[in-house]
């Protein structure tokens, strides 16, 4: 039994191919298991807030996917990364397969925290620092995307938008905490919408297991999307 | 335990912020469907004429 | 290796003041947009003296990005890009010097000529020092920021909307915090903290852009 995992097998599209497959038909229904089960714990488990009622509710999918949103643009940046540095295609399909993923769940988590603003704060839209700093990324993502989408040379696309990428994740953390500072400093319109409910236990496992189905969704998305790649690539 | 059911229209009332909860649910919902709509023609697609 | 720095950078303000009318260009756009809001919002002073930091430093924002196109697109049309990827110089230090030469040209102008903004917004004299001094941090850091995507963008059908949409959104710390550190003095706070940052972000920005705009274009001229 080998026990070196002989990593650069898996870089070639065709080996990886298959593997793609097996990995999206486990993660999708799992994926569809878990939500349910968070769905179920968001909606009869968890208790009605005392100060938001049952709007609050929302929080089982805002935060989530505003999780996933941050952290798929980080896999995203690190695959463009492994692209770059070791020349492998396959990476550079990888960041391309997640990028449309992780806007969906950026646009979600702006759709959401604006329907829970409005109930519980007055206004669909809150320039508060989480959802600033949301529509921020979501830009980051259409400039990928649209980078990729406008190069016409596949090679020439993936390795501009890894360096866009990389450059993109060095600043999210740049523009989440200046964009919070920002709203520091032009507090009194806005309350922030991040400051959560008193976390009922049954309420983070919620926020936790519908993360986790978001996450295996992700994967299964990204892995179908990446074959769509080979595919479409290998013409 | 949340009994939502004692009042059988309580569930989809949510205390009366149904529309911003079940909208926020149901355009999720849609989305997320949607893009799997989209992948999996795009990849009935690409597995046609790939082989 | 300075000799090479310095070579560039004079070649570009050469080739800048034979055509005079782009740098012109370009500031007129920075004073016209900063005419536009005052028509946009009505002229009441204390409305006006509050939004002039953040309009004076999206005008600034807006007129780089509208300057980085031709950064490097001669160079690219007339060859010369070619032979500075082939030639012996370090792309990193000649990609700093067009930067350098490009904000001496486009970004220092604005520079200077804020204080005239600022008098039309009935800002504070008291804040035409911090204003300035944030756009001489803030300007160079948009200007090699925005080289990274003029140089990813090269030669792309589209590329001036596209260039925006990749560069806005990396802008926005700068804007925050150039607007910020005005804002906070004119509320009397110090605005040292954030002006300190900018200066931290010069810093950052010299060390590591540079790089990132040679890479940048080595892929987008292969």
């Amino acid at each position: 039994m080998t026990t070196a995992i002989k990593w650069f097998w898996y870089a070639s599209p065709q080996t990886f191919f298959p593997l793609a497959g097996k990995i999206a038909g486990w993660c999708a229904p799992a994926a569809a298991v878990l939500a349910a089960i968070g769905l179920y714990i968001g909606f009869f488990v968890a208790p009605t807030d005392a100060q938001q009622g049952e709007a609050y509710r929302i929080i089982f999918i805002h935060v989530p996917a505003a999780w996933m949103s941050m952290f798929l643009y980080v896999v995203m940046a690190f695959w463009a990364a492994v692209g770059l540095a070791f020349n492998t295609r396959l990476s550079g399909m990888m960041a391309s397969a997640l990028a449309p993923t992780g806007a969906l769940f950026t646009f979600i988590a702006l759709w959401t925290g604006a329907l829970w603003g409005k109930p519980t704060w007055g206004t669909y839209w809150v320039w508060d620092a989480r959802l600033t700093s949301e529509l921020i990324l979501l830009f980051l993502y259409f400039g990928f995307m649209g980078l990729k989408a406008s190069i016409e040379d596949e090679r020439r696309a993936d390795r501009a938008g890894a360096v866009l990428a990389l450059v993109g994740v060095v600043n999210v953390p740049i523009i989440y905490f200046s964009v919070q500072w920002w709203n520091t400093l032009h507090q009194g319109a806005s309350v922030s919408l991040t400051r959560a409910p008193s976390m009922a236990a049954t309420m983070l496992a919620g926020m936790l297991v519908m993360a986790l189905a978001f996450w295996l969704y992700s994967i299964a998305a990204a892995m179908v999307r990446v074959r769509c790649l080979i595919l479409e690539r290998a013409r | 335990m949340k009994d939502f059911f004692a009042a059988g229209g309580e569930f989809l009332a949510m205390g009366g912020y149904a529309f911003f909860v079940w909208g926020s649910y149901a355009v999720s919902a849609a989305l997320i469907a949607l893009e799997v709509v989209l992948l999996a023609r795009r990849h009935k697609k690409a597995l046609r004429k790939g082989s | 290796m300075l000799g090479v720095a310095r070579a560039v950078v004079e070649r570009d303000l050469l080739l800048a003041l034979r055509r005079k009318s782009d740098v012109g260009i370009a500031l007129l756009f920075f004073v016209i947009v900063t005419s536009l809001f005052p028509l946009g919002v009505g002229a009441e002073p204390n409305l006006l003296r509050a939004i002039a930091p953040g309009v004076i430093w999206v005008a600034a924002l807006l007129a780089s990005m509208l300057s980085l196109e031709r950064l490097f697109a001669g160079d690219h049309a007339d060859g010369t890009l070619e032979q500075m990827l082939l030639g012996g110089a370090p792309l990193g230090v000649i990609a700093a010097a067009k930067v350098l030469a490009h904000w001496l040209v486009a970004g220092l102008p604005v520079v200077l000529l804020s204080p005239l903004i600022a008098l039309q917004y009935d800002l504070a004299p008291a804040l035409y020092g911090t204003l300035a001094l944030s756009l001489a941090l803030g300007t160079p850091v948009l200007s090699m920021v925005g080289a990274i995507g003029a140089a990813l963008t090269l030669g792309l059908r589209g590329g001036g909307m596209l260039l925006s949409l990749l560069v806005l959104p990396l802008y926005i710390p700068v804007l925050i915090m150039g607007a910020g550190s005005v804002e906070l003095a004119s509320s009397g706070l110090s605005p040292a903290g954030q002006l300190l940052l900018l200066a931290a972000a010069l810093v950052g920005a010299a060390a590591f852009a540079p790089w990132a705009i040679a890479a940048a274009l080595r892929i987008s001229m292969e």
